[in-house]
């Protein structure tokens, strides 16, 4: 019933633009294939400004679709700017803004920068934006085989975000640069979360919640940079600080206090033209002095890490060629933290992470119309934890667990790129990286019970290459195709000797082709399957829950834009999307979830400075469960250019 | 600090192999890539402006065009010859003598192309030999070319609202992610490439240990923890989670518990002393209970009970 207006819309669509491919030429250039982008944004690089009035008509879940498009008012607004100038300093300064009412509040972001190239530059970025969450976002997964739709929970849940930054970089003197900046980030509101209370239930986290956040993180910083001769160094300090609170079905809060001081130093000296060597040092020190609250009982708690670390590189040309590039990089990573309730529990850790990380990379470009790079990495790291519970501190320990843990890194790969001829090129990329994990988790009291769970030794591969070709037969016609698949594993080699593999082929092709002055066809499309497989020990019990899947994803995206006249143009794509999921046909029922989205559009250029653009889009959600949703949208703009 | 000694050795020994004629790769030695008559000298902006009157025009209102004193720092080259040489010979030549044209500059490769703006731009050129653009046919000029001669913006390439379009002209692929029913909200301007991915760096991205990409905004999870989830401290985000975008609901990389049992699975599903089967059974997720999965302060299982 959903699928006959879309399938009648999307022939009409077609049929209008192939005979609109006769129409009358004109000097209109061909808009790009931005399926994504709203209306009347087509304004160029100019200065401009955009106002767009727009209708929404949903049907279905509107929780849903607040969240897949931040969309809840029938009736919103846009506007969009650009305007550039000369500054109260003379500098060139240009002013950019955006915003909307589409989320029932003002929500956009503005932007200004002044510079003065040589001088200095600054930067002003403020955006504010409200995050809508389904009720049942948790629990659209596809593991889920839930038949009836869950309570929802109103108002929907939302969750406000805005986040400033400034930055200005002054040119001191001759090779001497200093700069400043701040960013400050704040999230207030709340998210949908399932309740976890009802765990002991069958209506396991059926239940939907709120988690709420109220955070706010502010950091400084200020650099300098110095060029001397043959030498490069930048200097940059640091300090952030963040407080803020997480509560989770009101009776789970955790509190932080964050200071996090910082500095780094960069260098680069130069030996001969071929030759540039790199180093650099950094400190860091995170502290925390805040709280985690359950069940009415709070829990102060001081934790702080002291960060390290270290690298050296190089980048050298070995002849006309080759471009050699080696790196180092060292870390240590110390971590003490103790929870101190003066309840019956105190906890305590005493963590240190020691790494190296040895990178090198080649780039030969010596073979005719062919680039070829390779890498390979190294890098080992220790860790040493002591984790105690019980009578600290000045007291004696009750239980403590120590971990001991080796691990090994390996990676490798190559990509090369050749073009075969001047219509075809291919494109070769391979990658592997493989960790051993050796871990010793005894009970240092000489229990034989360790306290929490642990793992012992494992082993983990991830590998992952693609081939893809470009193809130019026409002037006029672009094709690229190729396929790419990545596969990880992960083996225990502890007793239990379980082994997972998660694979996952990818297909994809995609078309751009100027058939006519006028008429441009786009084509995407794309094919993707995943499959997750356990090995090794017993099968898990029937009826245990969407343990391994088997997903299909096919996505398809045609589309054509038309100049009608020297005024007039008109655009339209389809969308669809499928996916089913077969993996664990015998415990759930086959999961299929379709997503529909079209898009028609027209624009008409009134005069030199104005364009009125008319949108129409439908986004369709439909699954075999509950969440099925029908969106359409229509727009109205006009831009401009001044 | 021998790990590190070891690479240094072997780098300052490359030095001495390396052929003396090769094109530079750092420092300022831009020029020192052309065979430059030793009679060239510069004759300032101004005389370069005289006659290229097209150029003149636009370039007026380019980045480049406040202060034409401004010259590479340690050389007299500045403005227009910085990058195209000392024009001495070229003005004298009534436009035939010798002057760095598109002939010689297209004969560089790509850090041959890089080193001409590093060598102002030092603060670029010092990461972006180890960037992950760098080795990949990408120069300066292919996302900044405008602004060389133009007075038009390097970014972005449409409006204000969508600044990542500009990135997505090369990396058209990453579309797909983007519209992901769980992504993060770049298409529609919320979030910029640039908030996670510093074009000009990459490679030495978080080398100081701060996992500074994602923390820097999700900072609530970068502990310190009294227990962390091995996942989150040493090793990295992506391991779980798909950044641009994904099916699953948290950006995660698999659906369900798959997730979590890809690294956890054992025998029986019994994890420590407590025996996990009938809880599953009830399509109950792993963090259902273990909530707090990238670290608490009092559950040693990262739950909430």
């Amino acid at each position: 019933m959903k699928k006959f207006p879309m399938m009648t819309m999307a022939g009409a669509a077609l049929a209008l633009l192939i005979c609109a491919g006769t129409a009358a030429a004109g000097d209109l250039p061909v808009q790009a294939p931005r399926f994504w982008a709203p209306a009347g944004d087509l304004v160029g690089q100019e200065d401009h400004f955009a106002g767009t009035f727009l209708v929404l008509d949903d049907h279905g879940s509107t929780a849903k679709i607040a969240e897949d498009w931040q969309l809840i008012e029938q009736y919103a607004g846009e506007g969009l700017f650009r305007w550039s100038g000369k500054g109260l300093s003379g500098g060139d300064l240009v002013l950019r803004g955006y915003g909307t009412t589409r989320t029932g509040d003002f929500n956009g972001r503005f932007g200004a920068s002044c510079s003065r190239p040589g001088r200095m530059v600054w930067n002003l970025d403020y955006r504010l934006f409200d995050n809508f969450y389904d009720t049942t976002s948790e629990m659209r997964t596809y593991a889920f085989s839930l038949g009836s739709e869950p309570p929802v929970l109103d108002p929907a849940p939302v969750l406000g975000w805005n986040r400033g930054r400034f930055g200005l970089r002054y040119h001191l003197a001759d090779g001497f640069d200093a700069r400043v900046g701040y960013v400050r980030m704040a999230r207030d509101g709340d998210k949908s979360s399932l309740d976890r209370l009802h765990g002991s239930t069958v209506e396991y986290a059926q239940v939907p919640g709120r988690k709420i956040l109220d955070l706010t993180s502010q950091e400084f910083t200020v650099g300098f940079s110095l060029a001397r001769g043959n030498l490069d160094t930048d200097l940059e300090l640091g300090y952030r600080g963040y407080d803020g609170t997480r509560t989770v079905d009101a009776d789970r809060t955790v509190a932080d206090d964050h200071k996090t001081t910082s500095a780094r130093l960069d260098l680069a000296y130069d030996m001969g033209s071929s030759l540039r060597l790199l180093g650099g040092g950094s400190l860091a020190k995170v502290e925390n002095d805040g709280s985690e609250t359950r069940d009415g009982v709070g829990r102060p708690l001081t934790t702080e890490t002291d960060l390290s670390a270290g690298r050296l590189g190089a980048i050298a040309r070995l002849g006309d060629s080759a471009v050699l590039r080696l790196g180092a990089v060292v870390q240590a990573r110390n971590t003490e933290g103790d929870v101190d309730a003066g309840t019956d529990e105190v906890l305590a850790v005493d963590r240190e992470r020691k790494s190296t990380d040895l990178r090198a990379r080649l780039t030969y470009t010596g073979i005719s119309r062919t680039r070829l790079q390779g890498h390979v990495g190294y890098k080992t790291s220790d860790l040493d934890e002591v984790t105690t519970s019980g009578g600290l501190p000045g007291g004696l320990v009750e239980a403590a667990q120590i971990v001991a843990q080796e691990k090994t890194t390996f990676n490798a790969g190559f990509d090369a790129s050749r073009r075969l001829s001047r219509k075809v090129s291919l494109r070769l990329d391979f990658g592997y990286s493989g960790t051993e994990t050796d871990e010793l988790t005894t009970n240092a009291n000489g229990g034989t019970d360790l306290w929490y769970f642990a793992m012992g030794d494992r082993k983990q591969d991830r590998m992952d290459w693609r081939v893809a070709l470009q193809l130019r037969p026409l002037t006029t016609l672009r094709l690229d195709v190729g396929h790419q698949t990545d596969e990880r594993t992960f083996e225990r080699e502890d007793e239990f000797s379980s082994k997972t593999e998660w694979k996952a082929q990818h297909g994809f092709a995609g078309l751009s082709w100027a058939a006519h002055e006028r008429v441009t066809f786009t084509g995407n499309f794309t094919y993707g399957v995943e499959e997750f497989t356990l090995t090794g020990g017993p099968e898990p019990t029937a009826g245990l829950g969407p343990l391994r899947y088997d997903g299909t994803t096919l996505r398809f995206m045609p589309g054509a834009c038309v100049r009608l006249s020297g005024k007039w143009s008109l655009e339209g794509y389809y969308e669809g999307v499928r996916y089913e999921d077969t993996g664990d046909e015998g415990v759930i029922d086959v999961l299929e979830a379709d997503h529909d989205r079209t898009t028609i559009r027209s624009s008409y250029r009134l005069g030199e400075p104005l364009t009125v653009t008319a949108t129409y889009r439908r986004y369709e959600f439909d699954e075999n469960r509950w969440d099925d949703t029908i969106t359409d949208l229509y727009a109205l703009s006009l831009s401009g250019r001044f | 600090m021998l790990r590190l000694l070891l690479p240094a050795s072997m780098v300052v020994a490359l030095a001495f192999l390396l052929p003396g004629t090769a094109p530079a790769i750092a420092g300022t030695g831009y020029l020192d890539q052309f065979e430059i008559p030793a009679d060239a000298a510069y004759a300032g902006a101004q005389s370069c402006l005289d006659c290229h009157d097209d150029v003149a025009a636009s370039y007026a209102h380019s980045p480049h065009a406040v202060d034409l004193g401004l010259a590479v720092p340690g050389t007299g080259a500045a403005s227009c010859e910085a990058c195209h040489g000392p024009g001495s010979l070229h003005v004298a030549g009534d436009g035939e003598g010798f002057i760095l044209g598109a002939e010689h500059l297209g004969g560089l490769d790509d850090d041959g192309l890089v080193l001409m703006c590093t060598q102002c731009h030092s603060g670029q050129g010092l990461v972006w030999g180890e960037g992950s653009h760098a080795g990949t046919g990408t120069t300066c000029a292919s996302c900044h070319a405008d602004q060389v001669h133009f007075a038009v913006q390097a970014l972005p390439a449409a409006d204000y609202r969508n600044p990542a379009e500009f990135c997505l002209q090369c990396h058209p692929d990453q579309v797909a992610d983007f519209r992901m029913p769980f992504r993060h909200r770049v298409l529609e301007g919320q979030v910029s490439c640039a908030d996670c991915h510093d074009p000009h760096a990459g490679f030495a991205t978080g080398w100081n240990g701060l996992n500074e990409t994602c923390l820097a905004c999700h900072v609530e999870m970068s502990g310190p923890f009294v227990f962390e989830h091995e996942g989150v401290a040493g090793e990295d985000c992506t391991i779980c989670h798909r950044p641009h975008g994904s099916l699953n609901d948290k950006l995660l990389v698999q659906d369900g518990n798959g997730l979590c049992l890809q690294c956890h699975f054992e025998s029986g599903l019994t994890f420590g002393d407590t025996g996990h089967q009938g809880v599953l059974v009830n399509e109950a997720r792993c963090y259902d209970c273990h909530g707090e999965v990238h670290g608490s302060h009092t559950s040693p299982t990262l739950g909430y009970n």
